[in-house]
């Protein structure tokens, strides 16, 4: 099912790239950061994001599309797409970036999709705003566009409303809408948790078909190494919003460095009487970790200088970068 | 109505929309017969309620207060009396005269004034269209105000607009709208002049156009009479104003509520994230997914209006079923405000029911059902 | 088999009943958010309800004609109306009139109410549909058309008009009360205290009931700001307080005819003192709703 990793074909410059990025969450009382200076880039054409809840996957996605919600807002860093900062970009660049040049698809797709408008009008909505196209034109586009995708008697269905399509195909139907502008990255936020397993698989193949024949980069975030294993080539692990690991996905799983990443991989099989090791305890909350390395009360190779300096990425192995004090 | 609706609905729960359109939508999903067995309970539960009232009106007339003595008054003697009883059948017993008063209404006979000597019905039908007119006229009114008001509290919670909205739905709500009628005729009649007297729905020196509809403003643009209908439009005015502050409020509290709601769901967050300007979200993806729940309150609201333009007919001379009631009340003429609560309350369940019926309808996910 | 006894030190304990004390210790607590410019203003109403007779400079019905329809003046702060009879001292006295008829009609409703709804949630099938029903059929009639029938039946005095406020508002309190103790028939707590051998009424009256309390005293509020401006309306409408008896509808009935001739002061201020009241009550009972619903 993998395909042989393939370079993203922009000179030396990364089609995505953020730098020590902060995003904190403020209140009257307190502000709380949830990622603590992150960094990722796309160097292939498929990243998976890998992390637990709370680990600031989708706040990354949203800080990207510069869609954080109120209270929220980046403190520190930089997100560059295509050699563009996109920190700081007045809304309205952001809004012809975001569908035109980096789409997304979230994890619920029928709750995703307005539930009062045909799917066909939605995603020649789209492609309207977008490219100013003619209504007919774009209607056009948006029934070709869910044929490819695979939804049989796309014109017809292409006047269906939301509610009248499963799970699987009204995802379908979201990365139609996302991807209807050709653009250059495509963020799935979860798309398939919550689905079936059957239709879990149906759906990351139309993902990576269609990222494949459009031209456009991925970026799969899911808590599910499964997942990232059979979609991507490169992932970045995320832990309390810290990046613990980046490689190649071959690499990074058949020989995890972080000792995080190595706890995740080892949860990925279970053992001979079919039990699954977990990591044991639990994420902490994002108030109670300061300046430390946020997996520290988890650790087995935990020691002092882990609960008062934070790791910074080392490139340990040629294309795999790790951060952690003791290996 | 107002207060206890508004302060109700004012606090709506914290729901997700998504959540509860998808639950809304896994429980209409249903087959075509259990949708019917719905839609006839509540005509059953309607014709229940209008049944009800007409008891209730009976009861107020044969057991409160001694028909024979409202004829007759107390000059009568107890021979008179039983005589006249028995003619009118009054000594039958009551669920005999319950069936047979409940056979008169359906024959259109709603009884007989006492002062004019005619039909109540006829009164009725005669002063009907005046107070239809003056209910559309508040509705319109009170739509163009209170939805883009809702609109923008929404789109800025805590912001300057919202704050004069919800001050506008405490006041509007806890004025009285006779008082109100007073202000607005003295500010507008008497200080700035550009307002008509309060006489009614012309003025005295305006013939009304030939009666089609009985709804002068459209009579007027039928007749192509433009001075009736400028004059007419004019009279309209100020009572169909007051109307729509006092009792549209809830209105504008839905639609805030509901679009704030709205905004917060996850289409919403997807339409930005594809880059869809604000505009589209605000007044296409957002206001069309409001309006459900918006346009039953208002028809709820147009039903409740047809019934409670008692106190504002009478402060501008509205020659409508109000200003009848009210008029023959203080005539001791009955049989006029028993006519008008009937007709009143048989609208208000009949639009319920129909704004009850029609939110099925209007969304998509429950027609494909069928 | 023989039937075992129920060992009561077994049993799960009681819940205890919300406690209406309790309740009103965190509210002292709370005191300086709970108490804002609505309660003052009522407070103020009460007062001036109270000491009216202390209050106003002038006998409210004694008519003085050479002195119709003065203009607000330092010897009448309010104008003087139709009959010369000082607007201000009216006003003043007719919180008296006003106040009273919706505090007894608002207590009656409730007396009706909240035991019929309790028995309504409770008992549920029959009886509860039935007054289910007969509490929507007083609803679907507009208000001011069911008053007048309602005086059409009774006669017209300010007693009717306390009927009136009652039987609108009892409805209300019907549904409330329902929605309280219905959620609650099945409740482990309430199988428990059955268990313990309470009969239904006192199960009803011990346990749920405080349930209801504060939901009850929040539409209280709300329903007296209501009843006011029934009040106010019917007696506009020549129904309920007879004419001398200083009443602010009435009140504002007499001034309707003169303000096309520019004399506002006898309409306007006895309308003011309706509208302060109703925000007053509307404000009181928005802000215990938001007390109990945190």
């Amino acid at each position: 099912m993998l395909a042989e990793p393939r370079h993203v074909e922009e000179s030396a410059l990364r089609l995505l790239e953020i730098g020590q990025l902060e995003v904190v969450a403020q209140t009257q009382r307190e502000s709380v950061k949830l990622l603590r200076g992150i960094d990722l880039w796309l160097d292939t054409a498929r990243l998976g994001v890998v992390g637990e809840s709370g680990s600031g996957k989708s706040m990354t996605a949203a800080a990207i599309l510069g869609l954080l919600p109120t209270g929220i807002r980046v403190t520190r860093g930089s997100i560059r797409f295509a050699g563009r900062e996109l920190l700081g970009l007045p809304e309205s660049d952001l809004q012809e970036i975001r569908g035109k040049q980096i789409s997304i698809v979230y994890q619920n797709a029928v709750t995703s999709l307005n539930p009062l408008m045909s799917v066909g009008d939605q995603i020649a909505r789209v492609c309207r705003v977008h490219t100013g196209v003619s209504r007919a034109e774009a209607w056009r586009r948006a029934v070709e566009m869910l044929a490819s995708l695979g939804i049989a008697d796309a014109a017809n269905r292409a006047r269906d409303y939301p509610h009248q399509f499963s799970g699987g195909m009204a995802q379908r139907v979201a990365i139609g809408a996302a991807l209807i502008c050709g653009p250059k990255l495509l963020i799935a936020d979860e798309p398939t948790t919550g689905l079936d397993a059957t239709i879990q698989a149906q759906v990351l193949d139309v993902i990576t078909e269609s990222v494949r024949r459009t031209g456009a980069a991925l970026l799969l975030i899911s808590h599910d190494l499964g997942v990232i294993q059979a979609t991507t080539d490169s992932v970045v692990v995320l832990y309390a919003g810290l990046v613990m690991e980046i490689g190649g996905t071959d690499a990074v799983i058949s020989s995890p460095l972080n000792p995080y990443t190595q706890g995740l991989v080892r949860a990925l099989t279970p053992k001979d009487d079919g039990t699954i090791q977990f990591i044991p305890g639990r994420v902490p909350e994002p108030q109670t970790i300061s300046e430390q390395c946020p997996f520290a009360s988890r650790c087995p190779l935990v020691t002092q200088r882990c609960r008062v300096e934070k790791p910074l990425l080392r490139e340990l192995r040629p294309g795999q970068w790790v951060a952690c004090h003791n290996v | 109505m107002n207060l206890t609706v508004c302060s109700l609905i004012g606090i709506s729960s914290g729901a997700d929309f998504s959540d509860r359109t998808l639950n809304h939508v896994q429980s209409l999903a249903a087959p075509a017969a259990r949708w019917s067995i719905f839609v006839a309970r509540r005509l059953g539960s309607a014709a229940v309620a209008l049944l009800g009232v007409t008891i209730l009106v009976f009861i107020v007339t044969h057991l409160l207060a001694d028909p024979v003595y409202l004829l007759i008054g107390q000059r009568g003697t107890p021979a008179m009396i039983d005589s006249l009883r028995h003619s009118l059948g009054y000594d039958r017993p009551l669920w005999v005269q319950y069936f047979s008063y409940l056979g008169s209404l359906v024959h259109g006979d709603f009884g007989t004034s006492r002062y004019t000597f005619q039909p109540v019905a006829g009164e009725i039908a005669q002063r009907f269209p005046a107070t239809l007119e003056l209910a559309v006229a508040a509705m319109i009114l009170g739509l163009l105000w209170t939805i883009p008001l809702g609109v923008f509290s929404a789109i800025r919670p805590g912001g300057i607009v919202d704050r004069i909205s919800q001050g506008l739905v405490e006041f509007g709500v806890a004025i009285p709208s006779f008082w109100l009628g007073l202000l607005l005729v003295f500010f507008l009649y008497y200080m700035l002049k550009i307002a008509p007297a309060p006489i009614g729905q012309l003025d005295i020196t305006i013939d009304a156009p030939p009666h089609i509809t009985g709804l002068i403003v459209i009579d007027a643009i039928i007749a192509g009479n433009t001075t009736a209908l400028g004059s007419s439009l004019a009279h309209l005015f100020l009572p169909a104003l007051t109307l729509s502050v006092t009792s549209c409020p809830p209105i504008l509290q839905l639609t805030r509520n509901t679009m704030i709601q709205v905004l917060r769901s996850d289409f919403i967050r997807a339409a930005r994230a594809l880059g869809l300007p604000m505009r589209t979200i605000y007044w296409r993806y957002a206001l069309q997914n409001t309006m459900l729940p918006v346009t039953t309150m208002a028809a709820m609201t147009f039903g409740y209006l047809l019934g409670g333009t008692v106190l504002v007919e009478t402060v501008f001379s509205w020659p409508g079923i109000g200003l009848y009631a009210v008029q023959s009340m203080q005539r001791a003429d009955y049989d006029p405000i028993l006519g008008v609560v009937l007709l009143a309350a048989t609208i208000y369940i009949l639009v319920y029911l129909a704004a009850d019926l029609a939110a099925l309808f209007i969304d998509p996910r429950v027609r494909d059902a069928s | 088999m023989q039937a075992d006894i129920v060992n009561v030190a077994q049993l799960p304990p009681e819940l205890p009943p919300v406690q209406p004390s309790g309740q009103i210790r965190q509210l002292w607590g709370e005191r300086a958010q709970v108490f804002n410019g609505y309660w003052v203003v009522l407070g103020l109403f009460v007062v001036v309800a109270i000491l009216a007779p202390v209050l106003a400079p002038y006998d409210p019905v004694r008519s003085d004609l050479p002195n119709q329809l003065l203009a607000p003046s330092w010897q009448h702060w309010f104008g003087t109306d139709i009959y010369g009879m000082d607007i201000y001292s009216r006003v003043l006295w007719a919180t008296r009139t006003d106040f009273s008829i919706a505090l007894i009609g608002v207590l009656l409703a409730v007396i009706v109410g909240v035991p019929l709804g309790a028995i309504s949630g409770y008992l549920g099938g029959l009886a509860d549909d039935a007054l289910s029903r007969f509490s929507e059929m007083i609803q679907a009639i507009p208000l001011f058309l069911f008053a007048l029938m309602v005086f059409a039946a009774l006669g017209n005095s300010s007693r009717v008009l306390v009927g009136v406020v009652a039987l609108v508002n009892a409805p209300i309190f019907l549904k409330l009360t329902r929605s309280v103790v219905l959620p609650l028939r099945g409740a482990d707590f309430i199988a428990a205290a059955r268990c313990a051998g309470l009969r239904p009424i006192q199960v009803v009256i011990k346990h749920i009931l405080p349930n209801a309390l504060a939901p009850v005293s929040s539409q209280f509020s709300i329903s007296c700001a209501y009843a006011i401006q029934i009040t106010a309306g019917l007696s506009f409408l020549g129904f309920g307080v007879p004419i001398p008896y200083p009443e602010w509808g009435s009140m504002i009935q007499e001034g309707a005819s003169r303000i096309i001739y520019g004399e506002w002061w006898t309409s306007v201020f006895p309308g003011l003192a309706v509208l302060i009241a109703v925000l007053g009550f509307g404000g009181v009972g928005r802000q215990l709703h938001k007390m109990y619903a945190s």
